[in-house]
């Protein structure tokens, strides 16, 4: 593997090891951003987009997970 | 002291104690959940680099660090590590097991080399030691914030001093407070103490984050246990949802 790649790909597994989480933080941090400099003086309503994404993220990846978990597990049923 | 240096000591006192618990909390956790070597050395690093800047830019401080930016990227951080641990937790607690699970592994022997009382469970641990890092530096120039704004509200010369004393003796009874609930700390399961790491770091990530947005929490660090309640009322809501449905699948 290219060194490039593979610091990256350990920076990746350090910080989050989640593609899923990744996805929803950055989301998080970039529309409330967004909506804050769009739509100013909505505080509350930042927050509920903020929090929002962040469960959203955890939700994801935990039905991912689940998911994932079932299948391997019908798979050895198998 | 004349009255308005007490004002000042008071209000460095109380401001920084806040800070201070912050940074203490997740420096005691991570000591007591990963291992106290990565957490302390961690903690150390933040203060070295933090009596470096104010040593070089001293009351300056204030202007040059940006400490929204700051507050942005450690929120992220500890976002991205908090909720990774809650996951975790919620996915043991309702039995969800991944079949390879090279942390899981990892743990496994980390739990061996405890049990043989080998030295590598206090190896040095880069999670242990960055978690620790970031937040005793963004908490510590918190403080430096406070006591130079306080400081210089001060009528006497002497307003910087007197702010650094009130920080000084925050900073005092907090570790007198954290070394009293060190040992209950310890005899709390693993799992459930990473389980509320998971929590915290969220929680403080959502907070700080939140603030580096320029998000108005109502009533500034307190609605920090408002967050707290939140994620753990939410997590233990997901541990029941995803074990009623484990049940239903297999």
């Amino acid at each position: 593997m290219n060194p490039f790649v593979k610091a990256l790909k350990s920076f990746y597994e350090f910080f989050t090891g989640d593609a899923i989480l990744l996805v929803f933080v950055a989301a998080a941090f970039g529309v409330t951003a967004a909506f804050r400099a769009l739509v100013p003086g909505q505080n509350a309503l930042a927050v509920v987009i903020f929090v929002g994404f962040i469960v959203a993220g955890l939700m994801t990846t935990l039905i991912r997970s689940q998911r994932s978990s079932r299948a391997q597990y019908n798979k050895g049923e198998k | 002291m004349t009255f308005d240096g007490w004002a000042v000591f008071t209000a460095s006192f109380l401001a920084s104690s806040v800070e201070f618990v912050e940074a203490f909390t997740i420096v005691l956790v991570i000591g007591v959940t990963v291992n106290w070597k990565s957490s302390l050395w961690g903690a150390l690093a933040g203060i070295v680099i933090l009596v470096g800047l104010i040593a070089v830019l001293g009351t300056t401080l204030v202007s040059v660090i940006p400490i929204g930016v700051l507050r942005l990227v450690v929120g992220i951080l500890l976002l991205l590590f908090g909720l990774k641990w809650i996951k975790k937790a919620i996915l043991r607690y309702a039995g969800i097991m991944a079949l390879h699970d090279e942390e899981l592994i990892y743990e496994r022997k980390l739990a061996e080399w405890k049990a043989r009382g080998d030295a590598a469970a206090e190896r040095f641990n880069g999670f242990g030691f960055v978690t620790s890092f970031k937040s005793v530096l963004l908490e510590g120039l918190e403080v430096a914030f406070i006591v130079i704004t306080f400081g210089a509200q001060a009528a006497s010369n002497s307003g910087i001093a007197i702010a650094s004393l009130g920080a000084l003796a925050a900073l005092v009874l907090v570790i007198l407070l954290g070394a009293l609930v060190r040992s209950p700390l310890q005899k709390v399961p693993e799992n459930t103490l990473k389980f509320i790491v998971g929590i915290m770091l969220t929680t403080f990530g959502t907070f700080w984050g939140g603030e580096g947005l320029g998000i108005e929490w109502w009533g500034t660090d307190l609605f920090l246990v408002v967050i707290a309640v939140f994620y753990l009322v939410l997590s233990l809501a997901l541990v029941g949802i995803f074990r009623k449905k484990k049940g239903e699948t297999r």
